[in-house]
């Protein structure tokens, strides 16, 4: 269920008007979301769900307890209301508890709402598809993907008189196209705010190109090899940083951004001067929510400038501890690239791989930041500026400190997903990089 | 991925979650839990079952909604429709060392009209549960049918299944939600107060009470109840090497069990919890592992999650077929391998159950309507059968489906979901004492831990909890930083025995996911200790 701003502020009322907490902070979630499914050139399912989700946060003093419905009955939200303020009461004091914040936050502009995207039906779904299965048809590929178009809208109230809404669409096209033999393999996964901007029919001929070239790959030993990562494969390392880049686990020496013994690593020089990566809700390609789930503001911050380290997020608690600012997690990534080609990327390079996505990718070892996962869906060798053929799959163990460290050159930005954050708003360029290490190949098509 | 971040931003937790964990399944720990805390949901009325007990509604009610919504889906052209009303309750307690880091209870009500207009599917659900809202959903899932069918290359069909009016719950013998969550709180402080008090640094621990009641009726004339109810405790005390700076941990080694509270009280918690700190501090000194083939001993606490992977996914029909090509992947075993793949050794017998005691896959009746049963995936070592659902058995000439068909919750499209699948223990009598005594040189491996396996399940590594070196028959001490990585047919073609069903134990996991939209399920597997020849293991600290 899409709730207006004035509805979802008038639900958010009656909530709070149950209240016997101290304070108590209301988050609703809701919209209506539509997808399809195929698989072998032929829809398999599909489905539309309307949906809304309504979590009360309770607070006496510094206990907290919370529980969530999916009702819009008085006597059912009541019920909601009055679970959470038992379980709060039943729970100890939080030693971080932090209050809910004041009302007048001032936020962003963010335009995340299409109505290109929240005025096609769930009916209108198969046609925008209908050109994918028949390329694969034509092709003598395998198409096997998903089609999501969302309308969405969250509202955050709190005690205080706190209130913010911001409403979204989103639409995700994402697609493999396979050998008949099995051999050969590759994907597309895009997704984006407006509609009009997902331009199916051009990605689903270049898939079925690349799903062909892909057939049939020879032995590639393993090493370390110059690679080319297409954005895809960006994105992964890119949010995979992330979560690793928070305050309090670098000032207590558990992160890699922790400064020997003495705080953060904030104002180093810890990449190549070419990464450039900032977050801004307002930003046109992939807007984003411009608040918290607690209703702060989310607002355009730089976290890599030139290559050295700006900012790392901070939560509430620890910026009140430690005296600094409260930088909250970001709700887009915005990695600025170079006015170059992914071609052009491969012209320039004598032998190399090219990786277009990676794939089930795991933590090794925290504090080096020590990634391990797979390639999937299409490498190939670099040689002389041009694609050689297509080589088997590798599993690969790398920093994303150290890829973006040793980057040669990079493409342009796209907003692209990964396989590892498909929800996660995120533009990036193509690399190519120094002596990426791929540690065994991976038999698996 | 994993977070190594201990600062509580929800923000954060809403830009990583989705991840591609998947198709792994046992995701422990990470987002596929944080997934199914947002799909999940509840709120805490203790009542049960009692059809619409908790709604105020009473069997005449319900049949008035599915009739509309049957009616409806008819009068729209549709061949087939059925209608299913969830609601999924969640609640979980955690707390680490002597607070409470969480207590949430949520609950999730809604209804799914799924219909099949001419051999295609369309799928419409909502949150809103009465009957213009029913008839709503029914037109525009027939809408989405007809719409879709320009894409359909062969219609859909259903298997025959007979039709049923029944009601099915979990044999519970202590409804958790009958046992105040100040209990539940108290257990865990105690836990991890057991834990402390062994030498442990730091001991975390949970406790998750799952209730899923679902209704489904259909236009063949079922109309089933089901009330289905899971549990999962678990402590995980770290101990820290003051000197080195080198942490160790061992989770207690229950799996989570279709029980209620009842399985608090069953498992020998604080006796497992000691057991954790001691063999921690042990690991934690234990020599670092020596790269080669070893023979290895896998206790079931590990070998179920080897089994989940590398026989219960690729056995997966919808997987075989390509179905999930764009997501979890594929697999090696193809259906031309049916009836002829040498999967395992003679001793190795994969029976899938959904009727199994405890099984966290076990109910009476498939999202389909289909009744329950067990049958043999692999039979003395050859590869006999996959799972299936009613549209995908035909697809193999099948006339009847196993019952596989599953939607984690109200407005999500059932997909073909594991059965319960389990390694049958082997016919003479042995005891993990007794193989350990006949077994020259080996590691035996308790516990389950990281685990990677490719898109097709050829390739897996594991690691696990605690490592012994088996030496002339005896335990000789522990080793650590062990993994274990191999080809499916390789491994299983190398065992060369099996405990009896004395020693039989069944894990399990709550959140193997698959699907797209993401859709997690509960899954058990049950095994005994087996040896397994010349396997190849690796030092997890040397890969790096």
């Amino acid at each position: 269920m899409l709730l207006t701003d004035k509805e979802a502020k008038e639900l958010i009322k009656k909530v709070l008007s149950f209240s016997k907490a101290d304070s108590a902070v209301v988050t609703i979630k809701g919209g209506n979301s539509s997808n399809i499914r195929f698989a072998g050139n032929s829809i398999t399912t599909s489905g539309s769900g309307d949906n809304l989700t309504l979590e009360i946060v309770s607070n006496f003093s510094k206990k907290s307890g919370s529980a969530s419905n999916t009702t819009l009955e008085d006597s059912q939200i009541e019920e909601v209301v009055r679970n959470s303020e038992e379980n709060a009461k039943l729970s100890p004091e939080s030693k971080e508890f932090m209050l809910p914040l004041n009302s007048g936050q001032s936020y962003p502009k963010s335009k995340e709402f299409f109505e290109s995207t929240a005025s096609l039906s769930p009916s209108d779904m198969a046609s925008s598809v209908s050109y994918t299965l028949k390329t694969a048809e034509k092709n003598d590929l395998r198409s096997t993907g998903y089609f999501e178009t969302d309308e969405a809208f969250t509202a955050i109230g709190n005690t205080n008189g706190l209130y913010a809404y911001h409403d979204n669409t989103f639409a995700r096209f994402a697609t493999t196209m396979r050998t008949q033999d099995g051999t050969g393999s590759s994907k597309i996964d895009r997704s984006f705010a407006d509609i009009d901007n997902l331009k199916i029919n051009e990605l689903s001929d270049r898939l079925s190109e690349r799903s062909l070239l892909s057939q049939n790959p020879r032995r590639l030993e393993p090493g370390k090899y110059t690679a080319i990562l297409d954005h895809t494969a960006v994105c992964d390392i890119v949010t995979g940083m992330f979560g690793y880049m928070g305050m309090r686990s670098a000032d207590e020496g558990r992160s890699f951004f922790s400064f020997n013994g003495k705080g953060n690593k904030i104002g180093e020089k810890l990449f190549s001067e070419m990464v450039n990566i900032h977050s801004d809700p307002s930003d046109a390609l992939a807007p984003a929510r411009p608040f918290t789930d607690y209703g702060f503001p989310v607002s355009n911050t730089s976290w890599i400038k030139d290559g050295v380290l700006q900012n790392l997020h901070t939560s509430r608690y620890w910026a009140e501890k430690s005296g600094r600012q409260h930088v909250p997690y970001p709700t887009n990534l915005i990695m600025q690239g170079l006015n170059k080609s992914v071609e052009d990327l491969i012209a320039s390079t004598e032998r190399g791989v090219f990786v277009t996505r990676f794939w089930y990718i795991r933590s090794v070892d925290q504090k080096q930041m020590l990634l391990t996962g797979l390639t999937r869906d299409g490498v190939f060798l670099i040689e002389n500026g041009r694609l050689a053929y297509p080589v088997n799959n590798f599993r690969f163990n790398e920093s994303p400190v150290n890829v973006l460290d040793k980057i040669i050159d990079m493409s342009s930005a796209e907003k692209v997903v990964g396989s590892e954050n498909i929800n996660a708003r995120t533009v990036v360029p193509a690399l190519k990089v120094r002596d990426f290490n791929f540690s065994t190949i991976s038999d698996a098509v | 991925m994993q977070n190594n971040s201990n600062e509580s931003d929800m923000n954060r937790r809403e830009f990583i979650s989705n991840s591609a964990a998947g198709c792994c399944g046992a995701v422990i720990g990470g987002n596929i839990i944080e997934n199914a805390f947002s799909a999940g949901i509840i709120t805490g009325d203790s009542s049960s079952s009692d059809l619409g007990n908790f709604l105020n509604m009473t069997q005449d009610d319900f049949r008035k909604l599915a009739d509309t919504a049957i009616f409806t889906a008819g009068k729209n052209g549709a061949g087939y429709s059925d209608l299913r009303i969830c609601r999924n309750r969640n609640q979980s307690v955690s707390a680490r060392e002597d607070r409470v880091q969480n207590i949430s209870d949520n609950s999730s009500l809604g209804f799914g009209v799924r219909v099949l207009v001419n051999g295609t599917w369309g799928f419409a659900s909502s949150h809103l549960l009465n009957e213009d809202s029913i008839a709503k959903m029914s037109i525009l899932a027939c809408e989405m049918a007809k719409a879709n069918s320009i894409l359909q290359k062969t219609p859909v069909e259903l298997v025959h299944t007979p039709s049923y009016t029944d009601s099915w719950s979990t044999p519970v013998r202590i409804n958790p939600y009958s046992i105040p969550i100040s209990e539940k709180i108290e257990r865990l402080l105690e836990f991890n107060n057991i834990a402390t008090k062994q030498g442990a640094n730091f001991c975390d621990s949970f406790m998750w009470f799952i209730n899923e009641w679902k209704l489904f009726a259909s236009s063949e004339g079922s109309f089933i109840e089901q009330d289905l109810y899971r549990a999962w405790v678990q402590a995980n005390p770290t101990v820290i090497d003051k000197a080195t700076g080198d942490f160790g941990s061992r989770k207690t080694l229950n799996a989570p069990m279709s029980k209620g509270f009842e399985y608090v009280n069953e498992y020998p918690f604080e006796e497992d919890i000691r057991t954790a700190v001691d063999n921690a501090k042990m690991k934690l000194s234990a020599p670092s592992v020596t790269e080669g083939k070893r023979d290895l001993i896998l206790h079931p606490s590990n070998l179920w999650l080897t089994i989940h992977e590398s026989c219960g996914h690729p056995t997966e029909l919808d997987r075989a077929l390509g179905y999930e090509a764009n997501y979890a992947g594929t697999s090696f075993m193809t259906t031309d391998k049916l009836g002829k793949l040498q999967y395992g050794s003679e001793l190795i017998n994969m029976v899938a159950d959904r009727t199994q005691e405890f099984g966290l896959a076990t109910r009476g009746y498939d999202d389909d309507g289909v009744k329950t049963t067990e049958w043999s995936i692999i039979k003395d070592g050859v590869f006999v059968d996959y799972q299936t659902t009613r549209d995908l058995a035909p697809l193999i000439g099948n006339d009847k489906s196993y019952a596989c068909a599953y939607a984690d919750n109200w407005n999500k499209f059932p997909i073909q979901r594991m059965p319960n699948i389990s390694l049958q223990p082997g016919r003479t009598k042995k005891s993990i004492d007794d193989l350990i005594s006949e077994t020259e040189d080996a590691i035996l491996i308790l516990g389950d831990g990281s685990w990677s396996i490719d898109m097709q399940r050829y390739n897996f590594q594991f690691t696990g909890q605690e490592f012994w070196e088996i030496k002339n028959g005896k335990k000789t001490g522990m080793l650590k930083d062990v993994a274990y990585q191999g080809n499916t047919i390789d491994f299983w073609n190398s065992c060369d025995a099996l405990c009896s069903e004395e020693e039989y134990f069944l894990g399990g996991s709550l959140f193997c996911g698959k699907g797209e939209p993401g859709q997690i399920s509960p899954v058990s597997h049950g095994s005994v200790p087996a040896r397994f020849r010349q396997v190849n293991i690796l030092n997890t600290k040397s890969q790096i």
